[in-house]
């Protein structure tokens, strides 16, 4: 939400400043080697965990990855399961699975430190989804390009809650060109109970197949990604606030967020 | 505290007994510009022969009380020439209307200053600019702006290109009281920062004080921005005005009766968007980006004795995307005012002031998410102030004012049936202020003269309104319980006492040494975090968890005139520090947040510096040169690790070069050259890989610095020949914004190479060189 107000500020800055662009090169400040956790653990999934770590900013060599992270997640009944190496830094367990009735507490055991983290899974929010809108050419701009967008109608829970979406287009990550940068998370701060219409962000065409994943996130999870977003979307503190470092639920210093998290998928053939 | 309230009230004691030592005679009156009845800001008095002398104030009155006698009173202001005036004082004597006589064959130029002020007036870290030089400097698209020539000024730094927010002495850009006709504006900016809301066709003079800010302003820490509008023209009607690439001027002023009442009407509207209505395409022509404003002044003589003046302000900007996005702001301001002479020697001024500030935001996506966002603020302030001048070594005024703020953090608003959103408001905040003072100019000898002056106000935050309690650290997590406040119910009452010093010893005519010393008090607080000067920040006053910010500066200085006035030379030194300054968490969440206090931590802020300043005021080439040597930075605990850091405007370095040359009477050319260093910013030095996307981990704040800035700007203005025999004049002025296209940061992302996948660093920057072409008239 906080998005949407400031949105009209980075337009500004893009009219503005239109063709002005120009890569630099400027000296930045080291930081220490941390380690970066991103977790997860889903209604009737195993835990997944991928362990890296950071590399200098502008170094053009990929982020180095964590193979030999000892990592174990357990639950509040006692239950314990180490996660084994799939493979590129991922950790996968065979034991837990995610349960919105259990606490779950993880430890990552990387490079000589331990990290901790716990996590609950908040209840999912189930949505249909109810039909597509069309643009047409004529009534298109910038913000709204011609196509179909799937409408969708669900029911917010009482009390404060938090999502992250994600778009699918024919089985793969719907990410549009300029878009890589996108995150779709929101919180109910401004939201009232009935949402009804509510748009897919990217366009459709015909024959594609439409598919929204709604995670419904714990708080930590949201402000994770909210401020991932505000890294990725920063016009460097003129307009926004200014980009600063993520927050954890990990103790020891780690990079990453332990995320608890409901999903719910629906999809739509698009036809005319 | 106990000296300042002895010291001041031995000055009354030394009053009272100069008055009953010997029989004298005062006189009094108004000076003004004869051709158009123009009151005069700081016209000099002096008695010919003797040190002895008067100043008129902003309204253009003077008093000077003198033993029985004859004298001769010679009259100066830059730009008219002197007058001399043979005085038989044997009674108390009215001067005004001999003055606009003698004054009527004089080139009227609304300029004005003592030529040697710079050396003789106790006045330091104060800066003069007249509507007449604001309008010599080159422009931005062609429109003259009073806050960028301030911003040319020693100690006065910028945020960024085109960036109208001032940073004065190591201030933020939400501490200056910028005053228009004495109300205040609380958001200057038109356009995102890019112009400011002066019209500088109606305008009269800007001062600028970034210490030894006057006893009867308060309310901000770091300057005081007094903007005039002018009165209108008495004598006789006229039109000024001018057309530009972006945007057209026009003001109309005259006499409702002749030498007695006088309006003025000026606007000004950017048309970039006009242009928009030519595109073929409908969605084109739907799209707006405009400001204007208006400023109006009636003025009416009632008598010898009182004067009234109406003035007021309008201004909005708006831009509106297609029905998707619209945004529209604005400030509005008034002000009545009742100047009235009780006698010669006493002065009132009575001033009802009412200024508010607008924000209105609206998001439209095929109406589900459709809503409107608003805020702003209003306030209502009764001034009564007092100049009495005693005898020639006493210069006193006093004053009381109150104030009414309403302030709206925020409302959101759901605008179409099926929108998503839901309504939420935050309380409004309200609070009510007093104010009292008393300030003595003293002349001690022709040497030395103090200006010692004592400010004291009392404020509150009062109902209705809603408090947030916590049990330990201020965090949302930890909030106890809510307590509502009944309408006028005290929230929370803060005050405390402003003394202002300031001295200054005359080495000889030419140079003086000068001192001051200030303490400031901010009631109310801009939570913002960006850079620009945004208009949708909101105000909040001190309250349980916003103590007032409190600035303590001293500041000397030694000023040096050159060849008979015509070199003004300075250099300053200042040491201010600031405490219960505001700076935002990590990821401050801002808008419309009902806990705003767990987003805000306070703590120090000082800065230093050295102000080098060579002014050439007279001949065919004038301008100035000003450097600023200056550090800030700030400490605050739950911020940066409770370490010291740079403030975002912190520059080390700041050199400003303007010279005006004049050819002839029809060529003239003027070019400003700046350069400062850059300024810190926040840059990642690690990045990590996340989900798919590519994080940044940061250092320490404002850790990395930009390249230093630098630009240059010329202007040519060409004067017809034919201008001399007509009642039309015109004149073109060509002007080119950052001549050489200097690619000066505006900011700058961290972003992604689409081909590589690498991160990399982008500068924004204004499209340079920007030309630009006005015409202006007069008639």
């Amino acid at each position: 939400m906080k998005n949407s107000i400031t949105l009209v500020f980075v337009i500004m800055t893009v009219i503005v400043t239109a063709s002005c662009t120009k890569v630099i090169d400027m000296n930045l400040k080291d930081v220490p080697v941390k380690t970066v956790i991103q977790a997860e653990i889903l209604t009737d999934s195993f835990a997944l965990v991928r362990v890296t770590k950071t590399a200098p900013y502008l170094e053009n060599s990929p982020t180095p990855i964590i193979t030999n992270a000892f990592i174990v997640i357990s639950d509040d009944l006692g239950a314990k399961d180490t996660l084994d190496h799939i493979g590129d830094g991922y950790y996968k367990g065979d034991i837990i699975v995610g349960n919105t009735a259990r606490v779950y507490n993880l430890s990552v055991d990387a490079d000589g430190k331990v990290y901790t983290a716990t996590t609950t899974i908040p209840t999912g929010v189930s949505f249909v989804i109810t039909g597509r809108n069309y643009v047409s050419a004529t009534e298109a701009n910038r913000f709204h390009k011609e196509g179909y967008y799937p409408t969708i109608k669900t029911t917010l829970p009482p009390g404060d809650s938090y999502y992250l979406f994600k778009y699918y287009k024919n089985d793969s990550l719907y990410v549009p060109e300029g878009a890589e940068d996108d995150i779709f998370i929101s919180d109910s701060k401004f939201i009232g109970t009935e949402i009804d219409g509510y748009e897919t962000p990217y366009e459709y065409q015909l024959g594609d197949v439409a598919r929204i994943d709604i995670y419904r996130i714990t708080k930590e999870g949201y402000n994770f990604y909210n401020e991932l977003s505000a890294q990725l979307n920063n016009d460097g503190g003129f307009f926004s606030t200014p980009p600063a470092n993520t927050s954890t639920n990990f103790s020891n210093g780690a990079v990453g967020v332990f995320l608890g998290a409901s999903r719910e998928t629906e999809s739509l053939t698009i036809v005319p | 505290m106990r000296f300042l309230i002895l010291l001041s009230v031995g000055f009354w004691l030394s009053i009272t007994g100069v008055l009953a030592q010997q029989k004298k005679h005062t006189i009094s009156g108004n000076i003004k510009a004869g051709k158009t009845g123009e009151d005069l800001i700081g016209a000099v008095i002096m008695v010919k022969g003797t040190s002895e002398g008067a100043v008129t104030n902003e309204y253009g009155f003077f008093s000077l009380t003198l033993p029985e006698g004859s004298y001769t009173l010679v009259i100066s202001y830059l730009g008219f020439g002197k007058i001399e005036k043979e005085v038989q004082l044997t009674e108390n004597v009215r001067l005004p209307f001999e003055m606009e006589e003698e004054s009527e064959d004089i080139e009227v130029i609304v300029t004005g200053e003592r030529e040697d002020k710079n050396v003789t007036d106790t006045k330091m870290s104060a800066q003069t600019l007249t509507a007449e030089q604001i309008k010599k400097l080159p422009a931005l698209f062609g429109e003259v702006d009073v806050i960028k020539n301030i911003q040319t000024l020693p100690g006065v730094a910028i945020a960024g290109e085109g960036n109208t927010g001032l940073y004065v002495r190591g201030g933020g850009s939400d501490q200056n009281l910028i005053l228009i006709d004495e109300a205040p504006v609380f958001n200057a900016s038109h356009l995102l920062g890019i112009f400011s809301v002066f019209n500088s066709d109606a305008l009269k003079s800007a001062e600028l004080y970034k210490a030894g800010i006057p006893a009867q302003y308060g309310g901000r820490l770091s300057s005081l921005l007094d903007i005039r509008t002018r009165d209108g023209n008495m004598k006789k009607y006229s039109a000024t005005g001018g057309i530009g690439l972006i945007s057209s001027r026009l003001t109309l002023e005259g006499p409702i009766q002749k030498d007695k009442s006088s309006f003025l009407i000026s606007g000004r509207r950017t048309y970039a968007d006009l242009f928009l209505k030519l595109s073929p395409d409908e969605k084109t022509r739907n799209n707006q980006l405009y400001f204007y404003d208006v400023n109006a002044k009636l003025n009416f003589k009632l008598n010898d004795n009182n004067r009234i003046f109406f003035a007021g302000y309008f201004g909005r900007d708006l831009f509106k995307f297609q029905d998707n996005f619209k945004m529209g702001w604005g400030n509005g301001t008034g002000t009545f005012r009742w100047n009235h002479i009780f006698n010669d020697k006493v002065f009132s001024n009575t001033t009802l002031i009412y200024s508010s500030f607008k924000y209105s935001q609206d998001i439209n996506f095929g109406g589900v998410q459709a809503f409107n966002y608003s805020t702003g603020l209003a306030e209502t302030t009764l001034k009564q102030d007092f100049s009495y001048y005693p005898s020639t070594k006493h210069d006193v005024t006093f004053g009381i004012a109150g104030s009414y703020r309403n302030y709206k953090p925020g409302t959101f608003k759901p605008t179409t049936d099926n929108s998503i959103f839901k309504e939420t408001k935050l309380a409004d905040y309200n609070s009510i202020e007093g104010a009292l003072y008393l300030s003595d100019k003293y002349k001690i000898n022709h040497r030395i003269t103090v200006e010692v002056g004592l400010r004291y106000v009392l404020f509150a935050t009062v109902g209705p309104g809603t408090v947030y309690t916590y049990n330990g650290e201020i965090k949302k997590e930890n909030i106890r319980d809510t307590v509502q406040y009944s309408s006028f119910q005290n929230v929370q009452t803060h005050g405390g006492l402003e003394p202002r010093l300031s001295g200054r010893y005359l080495i000889n005519d030419q140079s003086s040494i000068k001192v001051s010393y200030n303490r400031n008090y901010q009631y109310i607080h801009l939570i913002s975090n960006a850079l620009s000067p945004l208009p949708f920040n909101m105000w909040v006053p001190s309250n349980q968890y916003f103590k007032p910010a409190i600035a303590d500066q001293v500041a000397a200085g030694y000023f040096r005139n050159f060849k008979e006035n015509k070199w003004e030379a300075s250099a300053e030194i200042y040491y201010k520090n600031m405490t219960n300054v505001l700076d935002y968490i990590d990821n401050a969440d801002l808008l419309l947040n009902p806990q705003i206090e767990t987003q805000v931590k306070s703590g120090r802020a000082w800065s230093y510096g050295l102000e080098l300043f060579l002014k050439k005021k007279t001949g065919k080439t004038t301008g100035w040169v000003s450097y600023t040597w200056s550090k800030t930075q700030r400490q605050i605990p739950g911020i940066n690790n409770g370490e010291t850091y740079y403030a975002s405007y912190d520059r080390r370095h700041n050199f400003n070069l303007v010279v005006l040359h004049e050819f002839s009477d029809r060529y003239s050319l003027s070019a400003n050259f700046v350069y400062g260093t850059g300024r810190p910013v926040g840059l990642p030095g690690a990045r990590f890989e996340y989900d798919g996307y590519v994080g940044a981990v940061y250092p320490a704040r404002n850790s990395v610095r930009l390249k230093a800035y630098n630009r240059m700007d010329i202007s040519f203005t060409i004067t017809p020949r034919k201008n001399k025999t007509r009642k039309w004049k015109g004149s073109w002025n060509f002007s080119i914004y950052n001549v050489y296209a200097s690619k000066n940061p505006w900011t700058v992302l961290t972003t992604t190479n689409k081909d590589t996948g690498n991160q990399e660093l982008t500068m924004i920057y204004f499209p340079a060189p920007i030309p630009s072409v006005t015409y202006n008239f007069t008639f």
